[in-house]
């Protein structure tokens, strides 16, 4: 996981790609503070864990954080959907706050979201190996019928130099 | 007695004839039987086991032969000792010759000989009626009176010696003990035959010319009807006096004593001879050929026209003599016998200045003291460009000294026409062959005939033919060196290769059907090739391509294989030599290498039938067009390189694989990654709007 997470290095000098998320992420989190702040108070703490995962991917694509954010929001969405639905009310946020189901739920989404990150990449690549595998026993079996078919001289005198 | 034995002669018919077998048919299975009856080309019958020592003629013994048509005619059969080369050229104008005084031949040819279970050359002559007149020249008998002399022995044997010389060739073995009566009444003789060894082979040296004397026995050539008459000269005069009238002299010293003081003063001397005989001997035995007596001349004499004798011409004598080992010479003949002889202290002589100064003033013979030194610089510059050597330089300093003598080479005399017997004679002798090939390879015949006033017709065919072969026998190639002269140089001399010890080849047509029984043996060579048989091929083949007797040396098997199967094909195609099953199998076992360079193994296996099935049939030439199908090994090559090609590319394809695979493993994880991230996004927004759909509800 650590080293799925290691930054790739970027070289001294290359500047980063602007892109329009962080500004978004600072216009709308002010507006949601100051006309939503009980939504931003369960975003912010149910999505705390898609935060970890933003800071510890240290890759610019932070597959980890869309993947875990992805998991994570999955479980934050029902009970914000709940809390709009209750009118954003303290008490409904409160409710919400101290269900321990609901801390499950959003967290919960957001381990399964760092399972799924984890054992994609093994299962893709196990995958492709296994594919590989079969590719080179069929190259393999070829050689040997044509070794069969046409003796051994077809054999280049050097063919571990490829 | 000498009626008793010409009765024994006539007597000697076989007891029984057992029904023989066909001679060239016999094989393997036939050697063992033990027939002493063989046949030749179905005419005659030949008894391995009754000899006939009393008609043995040289090295060849004789044996009761039958003309199966008519068993009541006496014939007789020679076989001549497989490592002497008969004259085989004449044989078949022998055969047409139909004048009295002359054994006919009858037939020749290649018989299985069971007494040695091998195959011999044979030679069938018709049986004289009597004894030989003479049968051991050591042993003195009743000289034949002069009447005797001119009906009994020149009336008889002239129309003989007329028929060769109309035919403009020699007879070469006149002598006393090679003529027969032609019956038992002695009232006529014959001459015995001449085919069974070289030309005068078997003539000891008193009876041959001096020119002829001074030439190896092997290498005395076939000369002319001249010397028919001289020899003819010389019988009569044994004959005269009942002796050898120089058996008292060694050979060397007669011949010494013929060039210092003439043949008619060496042999005559002060023997008594009928003064009627003394024209025609001294006639007959003068020296120079030029001035011999001809059949015209004996004609002349025999109808009664005395002509005055005739006066010997002897060598121009030197003023002063030439001394060489304490020995003084007066003329160059002499001289140049002399030097040939003791050719290494004469190197010191032909070099030096006292030679020249002798043939200058002595002889006063200017044009051949210039001839001498001609040779002699012309020698030098050879030996100063390592071409030569001191003996070269004394027979190229003979030649001018005495250009009627024949070449003389560290000792060995040799007639240019007479090369070829004595090459063929001395095959079996290291360093007699290796002189031989030495005259050749240093172009002596060339030097020899440009050194001749007239050359003779047969020389200058002889000499045209000896100019192409130092090429070939400078050649180590298979196909050339001395066998291939051998072969160019006799026509008609069988195969010399040891594959064909027990075989008698002498024509291409002979070869296919001698290696079959050759491979049908338990024991057999490695190859049905050897050095002997490709030069004999090469030699009698109308067509024979240089590229396929290049390839009999190539190192690797497989082509030399193929090219020995390319080589008998073209025989075996050429004389129809007919199917050849056990040679077939014999070269389809060499061709191994050959099926076993296809490289396509079922291709291969096919091959490998097909080369199986047409062994059994025998053609060489069906064998070889399966070996060596063009397109067949193109479509083979084609394939291979393909699939060569196929095989690399996998090759690196799987390296790739083995290289590539941290790469792709990334790559994996990186796509895992992506899928994973896809996954919550997806997943999210699913939720989202089924979250929302429910609560709308």
């Amino acid at each position: 996981m650590a080293d799925m997470l290691r930054r790739p290095g970027l070289n001294r000098g290359q500047k980063k790609k602007n892109s329009p998320g962080p500004l978004l992420a600072w216009i709308v989190v002010p507006v949601l503070m100051v006309f939503a702040w009980k939504v931003a108070i369960l975003v912010i703490l149910g999505m705390l864990p898609t935060l970890v995962a933003l800071v510890i991917d240290r890759r610019p694509e932070k597959y980890a954080a869309y993947c875990v954010g992805g998991f994570n929001l999955c479980g934050l969405v029902p009970w914000v959907v709940k809390l709009f639905v209750d009118g954003q009310t303290g008490i409904a946020l409160q409710h919400i706050m101290i269900n321990p189901f609901s801390w499950l739920v959003i967290y919960g989404a957001a381990a399964i979201g760092w399972l799924v990150f984890s054992w994609t990449p093994e299962l893709v690549l196990r995958m492709t190996a296994f594919r590989d595998r079969q590719e080179i026993v069929s190259l393999q079996k070829r050689q040997e019928t044509l070794v069969e078919e046409w003796g051994p001289d077809i054999i280049p005198p050097r063919a571990e130099e490829f | 007695m000498d009626l008793a034995e010409s009765e024994m002669l006539d007597l000697e018919q076989p007891q029984g004839a057992i029904a023989p077998a066909a001679a060239d048919e016999r094989d393997e299975e036939t050697e063992g039987r033990s027939d002493a009856v063989v046949e030749l080309k179905q005419r005659f019958m030949i008894y391995s086991d009754q000899a006939l020592p009393q008609l043995d003629s040289g090295d060849s013994f004789a044996f009761h032969a039958q003309l199966k048509a008519d068993t009541a005619r006496p014939f007789y059969a020679l076989l001549p000792p497989a490592d002497m080369p008969a004259r085989t050229d004449m044989l078949e104008t022998m055969r047409n010759f139909n004048v009295p005084g002359l054994l006919k031949v009858a037939e020749w040819g290649k018989i299985y000989w069971p007494p040695e279970k091998r195959h011999r050359f044979a030679i069938v002559l018709e049986r004289p009626g009597g004894v030989r007149i003479f049968p051991d020249l050591k042993v003195p008998q009743a000289p034949l009176q002069e009447e005797e002399l001119i009906t009994g022995f020149l009336t008889s044997l002239l129309p003989a010696i007329r028929e060769f010389t109309g035919r403009t060739l020699a007879h070469r073995a006149i002598r006393p003990n090679n003529i027969f009566y032609a019956d038992a009444g002695r009232r006529s003789m014959v001459l015995g035959e001449c085919v069974s060894s070289p030309p005068a082979f078997d003539q000891p040296a008193v009876f041959e010319p001096i020119e002829s004397a001074m030439a190896h026995p092997t290498a005395r050539g076939n000369a002319s009807s001249i010397d028919d008459l001289y020899a003819l000269g010389i019988t009569m005069l044994f004959l005269i006096l009942g002796r050898n009238p120089v058996s008292d002299l060694d050979e060397e010293r007669v011949l010494a004593n013929k060039i210092e003081f003439g043949t008619y003063a060496t042999l005559v001397g002060q023997a008594r001879i009928p003064l009627a005989l003394m024209e025609p001997l001294r006639g007959l035995l003068t020296d120079d050929p030029r001035e011999r007596w001809g059949l015209q001349d004996l004609d002349m004499w025999l109808a009664g026209r005395r002509q005055s004798p005739k006066q010997p011409k002897l060598p121009q004598r030197a003023s002063r003599p030439f001394v060489f080992n304490e020995v003084e010479y007066f003329n160059t003949r002499s001289l140049a016998n002399a030097l040939a002889k003791d050719y290494i202290n004469a190197v010191t002589v032909v070099r030096s200045k006292q030679l020249d100064a002798w043939l200058r003033r002595s002889l006063n013979d200017e044009p051949r003291a210039e001839a001498m030194q001609q040779a002699v610089s012309s020698t030098a510059n050879h030996i100063s460009a390592g071409r030569g050597s001191e003996d070269r330089l004394v027979a190229r300093a003979c030649v001018p000294l005495d250009p009627a003598a024949p070449i003389r080479y560290r000792g060995f005399g040799l007639s240019v026409d007479g090369i070829g017997p004595a090459l063929a004679s001395a095959m079996s002798h290291r360093e007699r062959r290796q002189l031989i090939a030495e005259v050749i390879s240093s172009r002596l015949p060339v030097h020899w005939i440009s050194a001749q006033a007239k050359p003779r017709a047969e020389d200058l065919r002889a000499v045209q033919l000896l100019d192409r072969l130092p090429t070939m026998i400078d050649n180590p190639s298979i196909g050339y060196g001395v066998e291939r002269c051998l072969y160019e140089l006799n026509p008609g001399e069988h195969c010399h290769s040891p594959i064909f010890d027990r075989e008698y080849v002498a024509d291409l047509s002979h070869i296919v059907p001698a290696l079959e029984r050759t491979a049908r043996r338990s024991k057999r060579p490695e190859s049905p090739l050897d050095r002997h048989i490709v030069a004999f091929i090469a030699a009698r083949a109308r067509r024979m391509n240089d590229d396929v007797v290049r390839a009999l040396q190539n190192p690797d098997p497989a082509t030399r294989a193929l090219a020995t199967l390319r080589v008998l094909a073209s025989v075996q195609d050429q004389t129809n030599s007919g199917p050849a099953p056990a040679l077939a199998q014999w070269l389809a076992g060499m061709l191994g290498g050959v099926v076993g360079s296809f490289h396509h193994r079922k291709r291969r296996e096919k091959i490998g039938e097909r080369v199986r099935r047409a062994a059994t049939d025998g053609q060489m030439s069906e064998l070889l067009s399966v070996v060596d199908d063009e397109a067949e090994r193109a479509s083979d090559t084609r394939g291979f390189n393909e699939a060569s090609s196929e095989y690399r590319a996998i090759e690196y394809q799987l390296k790739q694989f083995e290289t590539e695979k941290p790469r792709r493993d990334d790559e994996s994880r990186h796509f895992g990654e992506q899928l994973a991230a896809a996954a919550g996004g997806l997943l999210v927004s699913i939720v989202t709007a089924v979250t929302i759909f429910a609560t709308m509800i």
